[in-house]
């Protein structure tokens, strides 16, 4: 029964259900868990895209908010300062956080370990310090109040979506530009690329004499990572209705690497399962305790000590176990 | 094909090669020999691209290529193998040679196909070739060392390189793996191959035919125990102990015995279970059932560290020197880890291994092989053990080197030290050992003493040919 279990588990699309069942919260649920549903979904696509370096490639960046930020101003400044709708300023978000991550990122790859994460975490400084005092462009320590949601009166001629509001006909486009990115990420990983990146993780000498230049590689990582941060930023700009230089600021680097590795770094799904994990606690532990840093930290200890390869690695490994465990008792 | 004009390289002011010229002409294979720390490495990373020359020039195909990176030179033809094995990890045998065959036909730049799909049927033919055909799911990390060696041979023929560069290839293969080395058919097929073995008698092509009978593959476990031996009380007892790398399994109950100043000799080709034997021991990989007894104390499932501190010194098969320490740090290191009152010091040591004396302030990192090797039991020995395990002291190491260990470690074992070694090389352990046991899949085959082997050829042939 367990092996047809399994077969059966496997066919079905599991992606496909859970972004039904995402998409099924503006009907289902209130208005605060949609507010949720957009936090997670933005997360999750921050840290996937920061597990494109850091499980994919092997690099440890500290300095991926810079990415994240970068696509936050674009996407803000042209929307709110120039009008651009969001359709142009979403994709203008990624290209100029990719641009931003080519530059950074090529000075970055010459230095490995704990250098290049040093050397990421200080271009990301730079770029807050940049949108901190720059006033005229990012508006400063004010930041940029106000951005607007992008039109979506194309929705309400759709039967169905017409009743929501907008928070939540924008929590339905985030959703799909999220899956949309996943997907892209999910196939990239697989893909030629995917592979060149994760013989560099494993022996970046080896890796060398098989024909690769593995600066290249990197630096290729770096941008396709910083232009989905970018994405990711946008959204977020969006979703806050307004761009501040907190985004760009460090702590959220770390937010963001402890999601990934609670999640699990091993696993694509992973630092997706870790966004959501990390959200959701906040929310509950806030609503308890106003020591919810704390609380966090404990929890975070107790994950790391029992699952070291993250959420969806101790589940893998469960599983994996539980089938082993059935498999014996049918073979006796 | 391959020229070297007046190549220097120099570390810190110590030269490693000097002023070396050769030519290798299309179609042939040329052998560097030369004893450990002779600079046969630092040579093949210079022509790769690995290692910058301080003066000199390399030419391939007639291009100069002195300090071009190492992926350019791969993708002139040039495909290379590793001294110390040089894989992927954690992928599987598969898709590590799929990696090799997409970074040769410069598909890695592809961001949309499946990567899985892609050189499938290639990368299986490649594997079949060189012997590891019904491993292709196996992650590669889990394999034994000498078929990760062949694996890693494999990496190197994906990218088909017009010239071979093969970094002690045999080292840590069986004679029968040696004959079948993939290396021999690729020159046959008109490629030029630089081999550096240390060992003359391998190099590929002339190689000594031991015709070994491989049918009636009888199984003799439990047979092993010598009548008499299980009664004493031994220093080293190990009651059935099965060990894991998580799901594969690799030890099925082996049970011996070492008594207070023996050495005993486990003997076995690649992957039948000798390192993890050790590691069993050591608590390195903790036995997943069965004893460990030492000094009548089981001590399966005790953290390594105690175990070392009760008196087991284990000299690992890939050294693990400190790279970055001199040779008297390395051995300080020990000395202010160990907790064990005894007779050895610095100075004891550097008078077992006057080597190592001369080289006090060398760094760990630019010892050659054997160097690293007498540092590594060095440093073992700094702990006072009791008991010793040798893990494949000679591996990789020229005939001469292995000469001079085979003294030294003689030395340890007159002084009354017992010895556990685990060896493929049967003249090495025969010369040793007291006692032998020989391991197959992960399990005794045979037990006996080394004299009876010795003088019977016929059974040591048929128990090594499996």
């Amino acid at each position: 029964m367990m092996p047809r279990a399994a077969a059966l588990a496997r066919r079905i699309p599991w992606t496909l259900v859970a972004f039904v069942a995402a998409a099924a919260i503006p009907w289902l649920g209130s208005r605060y868990e949609t507010f949720l549903g957009t936090q997670i979904a933005i997360d999750a696509l921050f840290a996937v895209s920061l597990n494109l370096l850091l499980g994919t490639t092997g690099l440890v960046s500290f300095g991926h908010v810079a990415y994240f930020g970068i696509g936050s101003y674009v996407c803000g400044i042209l929307m709110k300062t120039y009008a651009v709708p969001f359709t142009l300023a979403l994709p203008a978000a990624a290209l100029g956080a990719a641009g931003f991550a080519l530059v950074f990122g090529f000075f970055c790859v010459r230095l490995t370990k704990i250098y290049f994460a040093m050397l990421t975490l200080a271009f990301s400084q730079i770029v807050w310090a940049i949108c901190f005092k720059w006033n005229d462009v990012t508006g400063g320590d004010q930041g940029l109040p106000d951005v607007p949601y992008p039109d979506l009166a194309w929705m309400s001629s759709i039967p169905g979506l017409g009743d929501l509001r907008t928070a939540e006909q924008f929590y339905l486009v985030t959703l799909v530009v999220v899956t949309v990115s996943l997907l892209a990420m999910r196939r990239i990983i697989a893909s030629p690329f995917g592979r060149m990146l994760t013989t560099i993780r494993e022996n970046p000498e080896r890796a060398a004499s098989i024909g690769l230049d593995v600066r290249t590689y990197e630096l290729a990582a770096f941008v396709v990572a910083g232009g989905f941060a970018g994405i990711a930023g946008a959204l977020f700009g969006i979703f806050n209705r307004g761009v501040f230089s907190d985004y760009v600021y460090w702590p959220k680097s770390a937010e963001v690497m402890i999601m990934t590795i609670l999640g699990g770094i091993e696993h694509f799904w992973g630092p997706v399962v870790g966004a959501a994990t990390l959200v959701l606690l906040n929310q509950q532990i806030t609503s308890y305790t106003e020591y919810w840093p704390l609380v966090l930290g404990s929890i975070l200890l107790v994950l790391l000590f029992v699952f070291p390869g993250g959420i969806v690695g101790g589940l893998v490994a469960g599983v994996a176990w539980l089938g082993r465990r059935y498999g014996r008792r049918a073979r006796a | 094909m391959l020229e070297v004009r007046n190549l220097s390289k120099s570390f810190a002011g110590f030269r490693a090669v000097a002023e070396v010229s050769f030519a290798v002409p299309a179609g042939q294979i040329a052998a560097v020999i030369g004893p450990n720390g002779a600079g046969k490495s630092t040579l093949f990373n210079l022509i790769t691209g690995h290692l910058q020359p301080t003066a000199g020039q390399v030419f391939i195909d007639g291009r100069d290529t002195t300090g071009v990176p190492p992926h350019r030179i791969c993708g002139m033809g040039v495909g290379r193998s590793f001294q110390r094995t040089n894989i992927f990890p954690k992928l599987t045998v598969l898709e590590n040679v799929q990696a090799a065959l997409l970074a040769h036909q410069g598909r890695g730049p592809n961001f949309w196909s499946r990567a899985e799909l892609l050189c499938r049927a290639e990368g299986e033919t490649l594997l079949a070739s060189i012997g590891l055909g019904g491993q292709a799911q196996a992650v590669a990390g889990t394999l034994a060392y000498g078929n990760q060696k062949q694996l890693e041979l494999g990496i190197a023929l994906a990218s088909d390189p017009k010239i071979l560069l093969l970094d002690e290839p045999t080292a840590g293969m069986s004679a029968g793996e040696t004959r079948a080395h993939p290396a021999v058919h690729r020159a046959r097929h008109g490629g030029g191959v630089l081999d550096r073995p240390a060992d003359r008698g391998d190099a590929p092509g002339p190689h000594h035919r031991r015709r070994e009978s491989c049918g009636g593959a009888r199984r003799r476990r439990g047979a092993a125990r010598l009548p008499g031996r299980a009664a004493m009380s031994a220093l080293l007892e190990l009651d059935d102990v099965h060990t894991a790398y998580g799901l594969s399994r690799v030890l099925f109950g082996i049970s011996l015995a070492v008594e207070e100043g023996e050495c005993v000799c486990l003997l076995g080709r690649n992957g039948v279970g000798k390192t993890t034997t050790m590691r069993s021991v050591m608590g390195l990989t903790p036995p997943s059932a069965g004893r460990v007894r030492f000094r009548a104390r089981d001590i399966a499932g005790w953290p390594p560290y105690r175990i070392a501190r009760a008196g087991i010194g284990f000299v690992p098969e890939d050294r693990r020197i400190f790279a970055e320490l001199s040779v008297w740090e390395n051995l300080d290191v020990a000395r202010h880890a160990s907790t064990r009152p005894g007779r050895w010091t610095i100075e004891a040591v550097f008078e077992l291994f006057p080597v190592l004396a001369n080289l006090r302030d060398r760094q760990g990192g630019f010892l050659s092989g054997g160097e690293q090797q007498m540092l590594t039991i060095a440093r073992t020995l700094m702990g006072n053990p009791e008991l010793l395990l040798l893990d494949e002291p000679s591996e990789g190491l020229a005939p001469l080197v292995v000469d001079a260990l085979l003294a030294k470690i003689g030395e340890l074992k007159a002084q009354g030290l017992t010895i556990l070694l685990a060896e493929q090389g049967v003249d090495f352990s025969l010369a040793l050992a007291d006692r032998v046991y020989v391991l197959e899949k992960g399990a005794v085959r045979y037990t006996g003493a080394a004299a009876a082997l010795k003088s019977d050829r016929a059974l040591l042939d048929r128990l090594m040919a499996l």
